[in-house]
């Protein structure tokens, strides 16, 4: 049941994002192509809070798959 | 103890560094590094069994290299070194006047951590002459400690169609973890804990999306699955079941602000459900700015971010004996955090500092609906304060 509620709240998701867009033309990228629009502005400070979140928190994971373990306390 | 961790996140992540864009081969080479001082609060000292109240304190170096390789290669890679001392906590239990307490590990551990990320990338431009645009990449990651050892290898890929407006991203890996914990006669746990392995597979897959020339949304879904000894070898009574799935949702957006030289603001969610009983849900909240004094670019970048997960359905605060399953760590209790951060960046040519402050605060009470009757007194706080130096050239 939670299945398939996970896979209607994504492709409504989809459907919203689909159905939203607009046509942007290299040359119209300029803002997408700024440094503050990183996913990620900076990978280090993102690989230790991740570390951290996951060495303190029940849960984990999130922008990929995850990997291995630590023996963190 | 034993906890899972995404050691290959990152250096996946950071492969993607801009939504919307194409995904040219990178050409600059950069050295990095980073220096962190994680501090966790004290337990109350009403709170403790003994007069043990000093929590881990933690010292993290990070250095990171990465460079363009032959043909249309390029490499990343990670070194991260720790070293630790503190106590942690070992039980919790409500004593006989209903008050809940916590036993902490007696002396203080001292502790080191390696960590190794290796990650090649090949990026493909195929676009207007009908070929792969994309990437296709590997990852290689190694931990060690003195009671733990953990290889994980993942490979992950990009494809960019409908003229760059939609990317489909896709990671998997596995990893394999030992466990050899410290003292392991001292008790009947860690003798049958030394030598088990622990195991996962994981898979994610997303999906990012142009919406316009300011925004651009990606929303993914994960599976994890761990089997093996997953239960914590240093804390008492602490019986955990020999597999855990773990479902995942997620989605990122960043949207353009005119705002001085450019800002974006930043919101990430997340929804997480296990097998074990856990749902969480994660909000990220963070405004980017960009600020321009003469030669120096500069970068200001607040956060906030909220976190709630439920209980497991073993755990219980008064861990039992009896009990096939039981539990009395806290991250796996039902509890709420917030934490708030600045960031600051200054870039001048090759050369970029950074600092960055962060203040991590947990409670029963921050669930604010289905607030759990017990108290869950192991809770943390804790505090980050990083400096780091990066030098970059074409």
């Amino acid at each position: 049941m939670k299945r398939v509620s996970y896979r209607a709240a994504l492709l409504s998701l989809l459907v919203l994002t689909a159905t939203g867009c607009s046509t942007v033309e290299p040359w119209e990228r300029g803002h997408l192509a700024q440094e503050v629009m990183a996913w990620q502005v900076d990978p280090l400070k993102a690989s230790l809070d991740n570390h951290i979140n996951f060495s303190k928190e029940g849960t984990s994971g999130g922008g990929s798959a995850a990997g291995g373990g630590c023996g963190c306390n | 103890m034993m906890k899972a961790k995404n050691s290959l996140a990152a250096l996946a992540a950071a492969a993607a560094v801009l939504p919307g864009q194409a995904d040219p081969v990178p050409t600059d080479t950069a050295m990095s590094y980073r220096f962190s001082q994680y501090q966790e609060a004290d337990i109350p000292e009403s709170r403790t069994f003994s007069d043990e109240t000093a929590r881990y304190s933690i010292d993290v170096h990070q250095f990171a290299y990465r460079r363009p390789l032959n043909g249309n290669w390029y490499l990343r890679s990670e070194l991260q070194y720790e070293t630790m001392s503190g106590a942690s906590p070992m039980q919790t239990y409500k004593n006989g006047d209903g008050q809940s307490v916590v036993l902490m590990s007696g002396a203080s551990i001292d502790e080191t951590r390696i960590d190794l990320k290796l990650s090649p990338k090949r990026y493909f431009d195929g676009s207007g002459r009908g070929g792969i645009d994309g990437t296709l990449g590997g990852t290689f990651a190694l931990s060690t400690e003195n009671d733990y050892d953990s290889i994980a290898v993942g490979t992950d890929g990009s494809l960019n169609l409908f003229d760059k407006h939609t990317t489909l991203l896709g990671s998997v890996s596995v990893s394999y973890d030992m466990l050899a914990p410290t003292d392991a006669f001292l008790s009947e746990a860690r003798t049958e804990a030394d030598g088990r392995v622990k195991r996962s597979f994981s898979l994610y897959e997303a999906i990012s999306q142009v919406i316009n020339k300011d925004t651009v949304l990606q929303v993914g879904g994960g599976f994890t699955r761990w089997s093996g000894y997953l239960s914590d070898p240093y804390k008492f009574e602490d019986r955990r079941p020999g597999e855990r799935t773990q479902y995942l949702l997620d989605t990122r957006l960043r949207h353009y602000y005119p705002v001085l030289a450019g800002a974006a603001v930043h919101l990430d969610y997340r929804y997480v459900s296990d097998s074990w009983g856990i749902h969480s849900n994660t909000l990220d909240l963070a405004w980017a700015q960009k600020l321009r004094t003469g030669v120096v670019g500069i970068f200001l970048t607040p956060s906030l971010r909220y976190y709630r997960q439920t209980q497991a359905e073993f755990y219980n605060i008064n861990a039992s004996s009896d009990a096939t399953y039981s539990s009395s760590d806290y991250r796996l209790s039902s509890y709420g955090a917030v934490t708030v951060g600045l960031e600051a960046r200054f870039v001048y040519r090759s050369w970029q500092v950074s600092l960055d402050w962060q203040q991590y605060m947990s409670s029963e009470d921050m669930m604010m609906l289905q607030v759990p009757e017990d108290e869950s007194p192991a809770l943390v706080d804790y505090s980050i304060i990083s400096l780091g130096i990066e030098y970059r050239r074409e």
